[in-house]
């Protein structure tokens, strides 16, 4: 069967939508140009994802919710005008919301897949310090899982996708000093946390 | 912790842009904020500690193609546009087909005053047989 090709229209061309900033490509969109929100989404599949599958510890749920963060974007992107919330954010918002739904929905905590990161990380011959490794490791998992939510949030939004302060106050609609201040005070309870169970210099040392 | 806050968040925010990057010698940004290396001690390795711990993870490439699929669905194009950007060699002969048809139409509509303003020439008339 004869293959159509796409309508040539100006400024539609795979290597020009990906010239184009955010901004256009979400004007482009709003005039139902599928290509610019399929450009969008190229830009950031893989940090969306990433952030859910962090958020809820499995494939089957980060896909299912990844999906339904880009139909929904897809569905009122007419309604989105930027104001301030560049469109990155914007996206990181609905995906904020829909885990947390999930969270709610499922009504469970969140499960962060440290086991299977950082079994597959780390590589050790000695059985002793494989029982010291796993035992930091849960350490860590669990003082990570016990810090509230907005916590977690920003440890996700700086760790796994690598955002800026600037960024991740976009996104938690807060001023790049108030993220860096609660940075600030997640490490140090955090730290506190963790040495109530073990040294955590050695312990962060050997997981580095 | 350590100091008052405003050096250290900067510090924070500094330190853990370098250990992102994968810089391993953190000390010169210590010094930069006017942390001491002790109170960089007490925290950086936690931060390198966090770094493991959220190691991000990518969608498979199967899932990626699936959504962008969906997403995109079915392109619509109108009859002029599914013609437009259909070989030439396949307009052409698209082309001649309606144009035939258009003729041939036309004909059985009017008869013989279209044959005759197309060709200059009466149709000949059907031969009926005759009966004996």
């Amino acid at each position: 069967m004869m293959r159509l090709k796409r309508p040539n229209s100006p400024q539609l061309k795979p290597k020009a939508l990906k010239a184009l900033p955010d901004a256009e490509l979400v004007e482009l969109a709003k005039g139902g140009r599928r290509e610019a929100f399929g450009e969008l989404y190229e830009r950031y599949a893989e940090k969306i994802y990433s952030y859910i599958y962090f958020r809820t510890g499995n494939h089957h749920d980060a896909e299912d919710l990844a999906a339904r963060v880009f139909f929904r974007a897809m569905a009122h992107i007419e309604s989105y005008t930027e104001r301030g919330v560049p469109f990155q954010a914007w996206l990181y918002r609905i995906a904020h919301n829909l885990v947390a739904n999930w969270h709610r929905d499922q009504g469970r905590r969140r499960i962060i897949p440290l086991d299977e990161f950082i079994a597959s990380n780390i590589k050790s011959d000695l059985p002793d310090k494989q029982a010291e490794e796993s035992e930091e490791r849960e350490a860590l998992k669990h003082a990570i899982n016990r810090l509230p939510e907005e916590r977690r949030q920003l440890l996700a939004l700086k760790f796994v996708d690598g955002l800026s302060n600037v960024e991740i106050g976009e996104i938690m609609d807060r001023t790049e000093g108030a993220i860096k201040s609660l940075y600030h005070r997640t490490l140090i309870a955090l730290r506190d946390d963790l040495q109530g169970s073990l040294g955590i210099g050695e312990a962060s040392e050997r997981l580095s | 912790m350590m100091m008052n806050s405003a050096p250290m968040d900067d510090f924070l925010t500094a330190v853990t842009d370098a250990v992102l990057r994968g810089e391993r010698n953190t000390s010169g940004i210590a010094r930069r904020y006017g942390i001491s290396d002790a109170d960089a001690e007490r925290i950086v390795p936690l931060i390198h500690g966090l770094k493991f711990a959220h190691k991000s993870e990518r969608p498979s490439s199967q899932f990626r193609r699936k959504l962008y699929r969906d997403l995109m669905g079915a392109p619509e194009y109108t009859l002029v546009e599914r013609v437009r950007y259909l070989p030439p060699s396949v307009q052409l002969a698209a082309g001649a087909a309606v144009s035939i048809t258009a003729v041939l139409l036309l004909i059985g509509r009017f008869g013989r005053p279209v044959f005759r303003l197309l060709t200059g020439r009466a149709p000949v008339r059907s031969l009926t047989p005759i009966s004996q």
